[in-house]
């Protein structure tokens, strides 16, 4: 071999290795926040859109098409970027900025079923909200509220108000929408969360 | 053949890359339109319409929707199997914005730079298709969109449209920087060099394509040997030897050259014939 195939060895081997490094290294990237081991976590707050297949099924389905985001009415539906705290590409929703509003359009476009159709808003799933009564103005008595029971799709029977507008969830009938996440007047944390209850791995 | 070939391609592949942007513009506005989506995923008139390497990922990860899936793949499965990778040629937005690359490239030559000419084994977008399907399937997510051009094109394009004014707009992707490594490799490694030899898609499309019935053909009574076709295959095949078949992107660069009428792009006679591609 003399010097000169030596040379055009050498770089090709860096080329290919270049190639393969920076795949590697892009995929890692992508992966950002959710590495391959917990490549099906989401993180606590981060709703799926309505009708998601439980997080494994939903994840092999979900083909990062952009359909569900493009057809949300409420704009609600984001997709995760390197930086957010979904797997890149996928659809996700959180309610703290623009919950969703159930107008379920997203769950007709899906092409692969990761979200399946639904029509009656009373079936959908995304999760159950969570009430923090140390800062909730309406039960720790430093304000007058009652935000998410005028917002909620559902009021008076995913949410009821008690004495001095206290809010009280009944998890049976709450879908997880998070428009009373939206509207809680708290600032920082709200006082109503939706967490999913989805299965996550 | 004249360039018309060519000039017809380019402007096919031109208005593919204007539609996808329009269309996401449509969409980011809320305007309902008939065709949505993109190269990789598209419904048209409720019809869906998915890129292969888009199905077989999702085939593999075994997500729902099987049937839903081979709908979607159907009509891209049996155009590639009747005329081969012609995906990547007329349609891959990546392969167009490559093209504008590879001018770029030629117009850099003349200026007196040496672009290089890198070669390596074909066989690595096999190798990279089967591997990330492996991977997708034990992973059971699909992860080669994160390393095809063309959805990850479409993908800047979406993020650019819907991020356009928002703090978001200005975030680096992996994707992005992807990108633009292989636009770099384009310019001063090889010509095609994403497409040759790693694209898992194209690898896709050459599988499907391997049986294709109308192909390009050399006429070897014409053939004056002048082997003008050979420098100019972006895919680095030469159309009077080659029967290799499955690396062909059927862009007519070779036929557009040809000064003796010896290629043309038609069906097989059915004999085994030398040359053509």
């Amino acid at each position: 071999m003399d010097r000169r195939d030596f040379l055009e060895q050498l770089t090709k081997g860096a080329v290919s290795g270049a190639v393969a490094c920076s795949a590697l290294g892009v995929l890692a990237w992508q992966m950002g926040r959710n590495p391959a081991p917990h490549l099906l976590i989401t993180e606590p707050g981060t709703l799926r859109p309505p009708g998601a297949l439980p997080e494994p099924d939903f994840l092999a389905s979900c083909i990062r098409c952009t359909a569900c985001h493009d057809s949300c009415m409420s704009r609600a539906i984001q997709l995760a970027g390197p930086r957010d705290p979904a797997q890149t590409g996928t659809p996700f929703i959180l309610p703290t900025e623009t919950a969703c509003n159930l107008c379920l359009a997203c769950t007709t476009v899906c092409p692969t079923g990761a979200l399946q159709p639904i029509t009656d808003i009373k079936t959908v799933a995304m999760g159950t909200a969570v009430i923090d009564p140390r800062t909730c103005v309406a039960i720790n008595q430093t304000g007058v509220c009652g935000a998410c029971h005028t917002v909620c799709p559902l009021k008076n029977s995913a949410i009821t108000l008690g004495l001095h507008n206290a809010p009280v969830i009944h998890e049976d009938h709450c879908v997880g929408c998070g428009l009373c996440e939206e509207a809680c007047i708290v600032r920082g944390t709200k006082a109503i969360r939706v967490f999913s209850d989805r299965e996550t791995a | 053949m004249t360039q018309r070939a060519q000039w017809l391609r380019h402007t096919v592949q031109f208005a593919v890359l204007l539609a996808i942007v329009a269309l996401t513009i449509l969409a980011s506005r809320g305007v309902a339109t008939p065709v949505r989506g993109n190269t990789w995923v598209a419904d048209v008139a409720g019809l869906p319409v998915m890129d292969p390497l888009a199905g077989a990922e999702g085939l593999v990860s075994r997500g729902a929707a099987r049937s839903r899936i081979l709908l979607a793949v159907l009509v891209p499965v049996l155009v590639t199997g009747l005329l081969g990778r012609v995906f990547c040629s007329w349609i891959c937005p990546a392969g167009f914005l490559f093209e504008v690359t590879d001018r770029l490239r030629g117009f850099l030559k003349r200026k007196g730079f040496r672009p290089g000419n890198v070669k390596f084994w074909r066989g690595h977008k096999y190798i990279l298709l089967a591997f990330g399907l492996v991977l997708s399937a034990f992973l059971a997510t699909p992860l080669l969109g994160h390393f095809y051009p063309p959805a990850l094109v479409v993908r800047e394009i979406h993020r650019a449209v819907f991020s356009a004014g928002s703090g978001a707009a200005g975030i680096v992707t992996g994707g992005a920087l992807f990108l633009l490594f292989l636009f770099t490799l384009e310019l001063v490694a090889s010509r095609r060099a994403w497409c040759r030899y790693f694209c898992p898609g194209g690898a896709l499309y050459s599988l499907l394509g391997t049986r294709r019935p109308v192909r390009v053909r050399l006429e070897e009574s014409n053939c004056t040997k002048c082997a003008d076709c050979v420098p100019a295959c972006p895919m680095a095949l030469n159309p009077m030897l080659d029967r290799m078949g499955t690396e062909c992107d059927n862009c007519l660069a070779c036929v557009s050259v040809c000064p003796d009428d010896a290629l043309s792009f038609r069906k097989t006679t059915g004999e085994r014939q030398k040359g053509g591609v």
